[in-house]
């Protein structure tokens, strides 16, 4: 078989990481119908030319990316909540990125979501940067019950 | 026309099976192997199939490949299952973790990137699954359907 070789610096990105602790994440529901941030301690299964810091995904170039993401959330019996992701750069949400779901019983439910972002330069201020920073937020439709986690899997790759 | 970013060899395959057999955890938590009967391709590219079971996921080219299975599963009732990839024993870190609540159907996703890297190895080696329980319940896990896509992305 054909050996890869050394391609770390060459531009190529891609990235998995996941949330594999036996006890869930709690994301605390502080009022109704407000985004917060899903700051997941994430492990790294796999991390080239891209990063993640406390919930934030780092983007260190423009591009076409691909993001995929596979929760099993719970907690707020029958309440429906929202996800999206959330452009901290940019301060906007990413355009089709919300999926809302209800927590029905006690179960889990699994969620998944895969999207191509387009992250062109942002012109925040005088000049324009090449860099993005992306996070996941959740957001409780009903009441203040808080949002667990159980699994959760994040692949970013850059398409193009 | 754009280019993008994989400029290496290509290799993916898209398979399915509606066969795999039962999986009688029996209160064990021990991860059992998802053995791939009765696997049906619909498209492969630089993968080795014939496996020693007939059944393989053989990846022929050292690289990063994206794994994506979406599986139906039932019974298992109550109990909280595990899924994961391997690769030649180079097990993903990242598990699906999902609940089989009253025994029903459940549809679930799991996705993760895993490194392939021959090394010595002389022959094509499969990627392979595994599934876990809390394994509390008296009923096997039924595998409805098994469907995975495999894209190699550099």
């Amino acid at each position: 078989m054909a050996s890869i070789g050394n391609f770390e610096n060459i531009g190529v990105k891609f990235a998995n990481w996941g949330y594999v602790d036996e006890t869930d994440y709690v994301v605390d529901i502080l009022a109704t119908d407000t985004w917060f941030n899903i700051v997941l301690p994430l492990i790294t299964q796999v991390e080239n030319n891209l990063s993640y810091n406390s919930g934030v995904i780092n983007f260190t170039g423009n591009g076409i990316y691909m993001i995929q993401y596979v929760n099993t959330f719970g907690g707020g019996v029958d309440d429906s909540f929202s996800i999206r992701f959330f452009n901290l750069t940019l301060n906007e949400e990413v355009s089709g990125s919300v999926l809302s779901f209800t927590t029905k019983g006690t179960a889990y439910w699994e969620v998944q979501n895969m999207m191509l972002v387009n992250l062109s330069t942002a012109y925040t201020g005088s000049f324009g940067k090449s860099t993005h920073q992306i996070i996941m937020q959740v957001k409780n439709n009903i009441d203040t019950s808080n949002l667990k986690i159980k699994s959760s899997s994040l692949v970013v790759i850059k398409i193009l | 026309m754009a280019l993008n970013q994989f400029t290496t060899q290509s290799a993916w395959i898209n398979g399915y099976s509606e066969t795999i057999k039962n999986i009688d955890f029996r209160g064990s938590r021990l991860p059992f192997e998802v053995r791939l009967f009765g696997m049906e391709y619909n498209s492969v590219y630089n993968f080795d199939t014939s496996g020693s079971s007939g059944n393989g996921l053989a990846p022929l080219m050292d690289g990063y490949y994206l794994i994506n299975v979406s599986l139906s599963t039932k019974g298992g009732l109550n109990d909280i299952m595990s899924f994961w990839a391997e690769w030649e024993g180079l097990q993903s870190k990242v598990r699906l973790v999902w609940e089989q609540k009253g025994g029903n159907t459940w549809s679930t996703n799991y996705n993760t990137i895993i490194p392939v890297f021959s090394g010595s190895y002389s022959n094509a080696r499969n990627f392979k699954f595994y599934v876990s329980s809390t394994a509390t319940s008296p009923q096997v896990l039924n595998f409805i359907n098994f469907n995975v896509s495999i894209i190699k992305i550099y």
